[in-house]
């Protein structure tokens, strides 16, 4: 299954309003559930897993194909978004945690940044957008894999303010 | 005015980060780095640009939009107009543009531009162009294979008269967005490329589908028809034309 697949599915089940579907092809099985059925502005989670059983899902960004393993080391709470400063992608892009690919990342989860630290790069149209952080705080949970595609107002990070 | 005041270096690490560092310390709108060689050039994803020493154009310019960062997504294709526009004034060859940013001659490449937002007191951009001009020999291995100015007309060109036709070329051309006219932009981008009607492959992260190429928006987006017949727009990724693909 690739992005592309996966980003079709999402639509048709949002316009058909489906709260869960479970779908197995050529040993991959996907389940894509709304984290609120009644929430009409919810988006769907997805998560994919090839060959094994699908564990229930609570809360794993659209954009990715792979599951979020940095975020699920922290395993954040359903109300994390309300709990958190969130960053959102400003633009239609690709996310990337690094000014290029021999470069460490602008940050890791726990750390401590200020207002106008540079958070990772959204490029799109080959303009490499810097997207600064607006408050102080700590590095909570980074929720997109580097080199993903993300939607506008889509969030990047979890920042717990100072 | 583009070009004014000048930086010009012998070497650098790149010319947008000389660029970044006078834009932190307060340098102004439409300031030019120039070097004759950069040490650690760089296209998009990090990827190694190869210039000979003093044969190329390698440069970059800070940039006060005046506009919001979510508007300046055309700046790429605005660069890359331009610069194919002083190709065609300095010497008579037909640039073509690739999307985003790549500019083409005769199914070669010959240059392209890297844009980079920055923060510091101010929003500001730093474009970074590199143009093969006098370069004859190419050594590596090219997805596309590269060409200069000199290889297309066996003549050596004046790197200085081809740095003012530029700063021309992008201020006529940025004047132009500043007053809003994207769609006028965006027209003369889409009659200067060659992918329009065309099967091309998009490449976004580990994915890889064959689209057709059907329209570029005022945005800059490009707008391609998938093979189920679904229109869609592109944001980012890369394009590979069909005999590109390895």
């Amino acid at each position: 299954m690739d992005l592309q697949y996966l980003r079709k599915l999402l639509k048709v089940v949002n316009a058909a309003g489906i709260d869960e579907i479970e779908i197995e092809e050529e040993g991959s099985r996907i389940r894509i559930t709304r984290r609120n059925a009644n929430a009409s502005f919810a988006p769907p989670a997805v998560y994919q897993t090839p060959g094994i059983p699908t564990p229930v899902v609570t809360d794993v960004s659209i954009a990715s194909e792979e599951p979020q393993k940095e975020k699920r080391k922290e395993a954040p709470e359903k109300s994390d978004e309300e709990k958190y400063h969130v960053v959102r992608s400003p633009i239609v892009g690709t996310f990337y945690r690094a000014p290029d690919p021999s470069s460490d990342p602008y940050v890791n989860i726990g750390d401590h940044v200020t207002e106008g630290t540079t958070l990772c790069i959204v490029e799109a149209m080959k303009l490499m957008n810097e997207i600064p952080s607006d408050v102080s705080g700590k590095i909570v949970d980074i929720l997109v894999e580097n080199a993903s595609p993300v939607e506008y107002n889509q969030p990047l990070f979890y920042i717990q303010p100072d | 005015m583009f070009g004014y005041p000048r930086h010009h270096f012998a070497e650098v690490e790149s010319t947008n980060l000389t660029a970044r560092e006078l834009a932190a310390h307060g340098a102004r709108h439409g300031t030019l780095v120039s070097t004759d060689y950069q040490i650690g050039g760089k296209g998009r994803a990090g990827r190694k640009w190869h210039a000979q020493r003093g044969k190329n154009l390698l440069l970059s310019y800070i940039i006060e939009a005046g506009r919001p960062p979510e508007q300046c997504s055309l700046l790429p294709l605005l660069v890359s107009l331009a610069v194919a526009d002083m190709i065609e004034t300095a010497t008579g060859l037909v640039a073509q543009l690739k999307w985003p940013n790549d500019i083409w001659i005769v199914s070669k490449k010959i240059g392209g531009v890297l844009l980079e937002t920055m923060y510091s007191d101010a929003f500001r951009i730093v474009c970074g162009v590199g143009l093969n001009v006098n370069q004859e020999v190419f050594e590596g291995e090219y997805r596309t294979p590269p060409t200069s100015l000199k290889l297309q007309t066996g003549r050596e060109y004046d790197r200085e008269y081809l740095i003012e036709c530029l700063n021309r070329c992008l201020t006529k051309w940025f004047r132009a967005w500043r007053q809003g006219e994207d769609r006028s932009i965006c027209e003369q981008w889409k009659k200067r490329t060659f992918l329009l009607g065309k099967f091309v492959y998009v490449e976004t992260g580990d994915t890889r589908s064959r689209v057709k190429v059907v329209d570029v928006e005022s945005s800059g987006a490009l707008v391609i028809v998938t093979d189920e017949g679904e229109r869609e727009t592109v944001f980012a990724g890369d394009i590979t034309l069909m005999n590109e693909a390895g």
